[in-house]
């Protein structure tokens, strides 16, 4: 993948151009500081962006303009990275070659409006339109927390996780939620408007059949009042509870189905080690499916089992639906499980087999367009690697490396939310 | 000229969809069967002997034949060469498909032997309950899928369309009391050559694939049909107008549904289409009507439609978060007519259609997978030409022709369920 990298308005622009897809994407980064204060204002903040413009007052007004325009696909999404909280606005409009219409300039005029010129006519948002935005995420909340998987979720993160960044967006109640939105002024959110979306740009990816003329129009169109470069040195560290209790046990009468979670302590010093206990979590679960096959197909007690791996924290979470009344049956299943990792002739087959779908999924890469668009994300603004040299890595490991990660791993913490409901 | 799929009939009966292009590098294939989760399919004839059988078996012979095919699990087999593979009941269909790029050729023989050639057994049967009854146990906590299960079961009278116990998988004991000989007649019975085809999109030829098709079912023994349908009266209305239940909800839910006879002479697409731009021109979030809702406190949010075509009935079904059940329910019969329908915004919604069939080559091998699900409406992947022939004045013809005052309705209120 050949991307070329440009300034355009003292920004970086990371540009790969392919003619491979039915459209032209692009991507802006924002970067600012994080907090639940904060990302809650940022989400309020972009509802209202794409329900209420300075040129397109009505939602009917936009979305006529959104279909004139072919339909651009967009949205903009705030979300936690360690210490910082990154925003995206990202715009995806049809090949104009491919529609036959020389429109793009109009779309990329549209998406302009979309950023910058949100209705804050007289200084204030449409009280309206703010509201339905704010019941709409309130909505969503109270729905959360009144659904057992989010329940057990939320239990099992703020017993694991207190106080930080990952437990500090989660409501205790629907009260609580509605007192954090609505103590937002439109004088707060037009400030955090301009934080993020004048001040805080860090660059912008474009993919697709991209001609010079279009950078042209970005240039004309998307001017922020400074710019900036990604802040490295932020923490990404997750901590986990210095007295983390051995067992908890949530009974919730609302609901028949219980949700088992092992959490295992995986500590990687090096990012091969890291990538050996991805690869433990795919033969548990995606690839290898050996969870699936024993706790399934030959105990009889679940109907999914998963797994899931958390660098930050460095903990490996194996996660279950099942009756009550096979919690203990299911933690025998979780050992025995255990066990056949440490069996090397099933390791290096499994390891084989995982080696040889990531060189598929490179043969295959292009075919999906999030693939390359993933990658130029990642590596223009340093969030993460190239699926190519993640996959580099794992090629150099071996069975005895993911033994000794599998010998490593040291259960912490066992989390049973209960389906009481008889 | 955009690719799409061709059609071949097997010498069998079987029809296969093609879809050739040679830059795939992937194989996508799917062997589906006519039959659901529906309880319309619970009850049929089979060699004119007279079956009422369990729910779910439509879905129980899902697992049965991938959980123990001669080859084993093959959810294990296809997983172990890197493929993308799973098996769904829907409502009215049965899928099994793999997405793939080693072996497809010998994996295609080995799905259509999986579903041609069951291994029933005893301990088969036993076997795969397990898993069926927790899956049953999950769908039971699903607050919103058990209320839309309300709601279809009260739609048809004729039939049970969903077990009593609301879950469209039955109960535990339900599970556990399937035998081997109902499994055995519901295959008999459903998985007849009338009522199975592929779909295979990838790089190949399409007369070699055909030959490879042909060869792989001279070795099998072939399903005759042998069944026909239950003689289900033609009862127009509902099997209940209105009914409430309670649920751990923050806000009230309702869902309306308005039973049509589909007496249109059409492919299914027009009439689908008709809806589609009816429903988004009137009941869009974008929509006055909409707003007005919200801004009066009548619903959060927005209304979801869907509509459903199904042995002569259309199904259309409304549903929304409330806060004012009847003030909805009367707005939603005021808005059932055409008024309003704006050429200018017909335009746009048209347009739209349009331009979607185009994101449908970046996302090629899940739309492959998908077409068994559309098959009623199009034997084509793209329906670009089907839509440039539409009209404003067709939609309100069409829509025009409807009655609603007259159409039969249910309505299942979901009221929150106030804490201990």
């Amino acid at each position: 993948m050949r991307v070329k990298k440009l300034k355009i308005n003292g920004y970086d622009v990371f540009l790969y151009k392919t003619k491979r897809y039915s459209s032209i994407n692009m991507k802006f980064l924002f970067e600012t500081d994080y907090s639940r204060e904060w990302v809650y204002k940022a989400d309020l903040l972009a509802n209202y962006m794409s329900c209420s413009m300075d040129k397109y007052r009505t939602r009917k007004a936009i979305n006529d303009r959104y279909m004139e325009l072919y339909s651009p696909a967009w949205s903009i999404d705030n979300y936690a990275k360690g210490e910082k909280m990154l925003t995206t606005a990202s715009f995806s409009f049809y090949d104009p070659e491919l529609v036959r219409d020389d429109y793009l300039e109009e779309a990329m005029s549209f998406a302009s409006e979309v950023l910058f010129r949100p209705n804050f006519e007289g200084g204030k948002l449409d009280e309206k339109e703010l509201s339905r935005c704010r019941d709409n995420i309130l909505n969503k909340i109270a729905d959360d927390l009144l659904d057992n998987q989010y329940k057990a979720y939320k239990n099992f993160m703020e017993t694991m996780y207190p106080n930080t960044y990952i437990t500090e967006d989660l409501f205790g109640s629907k009260e609580e939620a509605e007192t954090l939105l609505h103590g937002y002024s439109s004088r707060d959110l037009i400030e955090c408007h301009d934080s993020i979306f004048n001040r805080s740009c860090v660059g912008l990816i474009i993919m697709g059949n991209v001609k010079d003329e279009y950078l042209k129009y970005i240039e004309k169109l998307f001017q922020f009042k400074s710019v900036k470069e990604l802040d490295e040195n932020y923490n990404e560290e997750l901590a986990i509870r210095e007295e983390l209790p051995t067992y908890v046990k949530e009974t919730d009468k609302e609901y028949g189905e219980s949700i088992l979670r092992c959490a295992y302590r995986c500590r990687a010093k090096t990012y091969k080690e890291e990538m050996t206990y991805r690869v433990v979590s795919q033969i548990l679960s995606s690839s290898g499916m050996l969870l699936h096959k024993v706790l399934r197909d030959e105990m009889k007690l679940v109907y999914s089992v998963t797994c899931g791996y958390n660098r930050h924290s460095g903990v490996m979470v194996l996660k279950a639906y099942l009756d009550k009344k096979n919690e203990a049956k299911a933690l025998e299943g979780f050992e025995k499980v255990f066990e056949l990792l440490k069996d090397k002739e099933l390791i290096e087959s499994e390891l084989a087999k995982i080696k040889e779908k990531n060189a598929l999924i490179l043969y295959t890469f292009d075919e999906n367009k999030w693939n390359p668009f993933s990658d130029l994300y990642n590596v223009s603004f340093n969030l993460g690697y190239k699926k190519k040299k993640k996959f580099k890595i794992i090629e150099s490991v071996t069975s005895d490396d993911v033994i000794e990660r599998v010998n490593s791993m040291e259960k912490i913490m066992v989390h049973f939310y209960e389906g009481g409901k008889e | 000229m955009k690719k799409d799929f061709v059609k071949k009939t097997l010498k069998n009966g079987i029809p296969v969809y093609l879809y050739r292009d040679k830059y795939l590098k992937k194989m996508a294939v799917s062997y589906n069967v006519n039959y659901g989760s529906l309880g319309y399919y619970n009850q049929f004839y089979y060699e004119d002997t007279f079956y009422s059988m369990p729910p779910a078996m439509a879905h129980f012979l899902e697992h049965t034949l991938i959980e123990t095919s001669k080859y084993g699990n093959m959810l294990h087999r296809f997983k172990e060469k890197n493929y993308e593979v799973n098996g769904a009941t829907y409502h009215e269909l049965t899928s099994y498909y793999f997405i793939g790029i080693k072996d497809t050729w010998e994996s295609i023989k080995e799905l259509i032997h999986m579903v041609e050639d069951p291994q029933f057994s005893e301990e088969a049967i036993e076997g795969v309950k397990g898993a069926i009854i927790e899956e049953v146990n999950k769908n039971s906590d699903d607050k919103y899928r058990t209320a839309f299960n309300v709601a279809k079961r009260n739609f048809y009278s004729n039939f049970e369309a969903i077990d009593e116990s609301y879950n469209t998988l039955g109960t535990k004991e339900s599970t556990a009391g399937i035998t081997l000989e109902d499994v055995k007649v519901c295959y008999d019975a459903y998985y007849n050559d009338k009522n199975k085809f592929l779909v295979i999109g990838g790089n190949f030829e399409i007369d070699e694939m055909v030959d490879y098709l042909e060869e792989i079912y001279a070795e099998l023994e072939s399903h005759p049909c042998r069944m026909r349908k239950a003689d289900y009266s033609d009862d127009f209305g509902v099997r209940k107008e209105y009914e409430e239940l309670e649920k751990p909800l923050d806000t009230d839910f309702a869902i309306v549904k308005y039973k049509i006879r589909n007496d249109f002479k059409e492919r299914l697409l027009l009439p689908d289409l008709y809806f589609f731009i009816f429903l988004r021109l009137k009941f869009g979030a974008d929509t006055d009507f909409v707003t007005n809702l919200i801004e009066k406190k009548v619903i959060i949010g927005g209304i979801s439609s869907s509509v459903n075509f199904f042995d002569g009935i259309i199904e259309l079904t409304f549903s929304a978060d409330v806060l004012d059940k009847d003030a909805f329910l009367v707005a939603l019969d005021k808005e059932l007519h055409i008024d309003g329908l704006d050429a200018y915004r017909f335009d746009l919604v048209r347009k739209a259609i349009k331009v979607g069939e185009l994101s449908k080559m970046d996302y090629i091998y899940a739309n492959i997978i998908k077409f068994a699900t559309g098959l009623d409406f199009s034997e084509k992947l793209y329906s670009t030409d089907v839509v440039d022939e539409i009209t404003l004045e067709d939609v309100k013809e069409f829509i025009k022709g409807i009655d609603f005052k007259v159409c039969p309705k249910n309505i299942t209120y979901v009221k929150k369920k106030e804490a201990d």
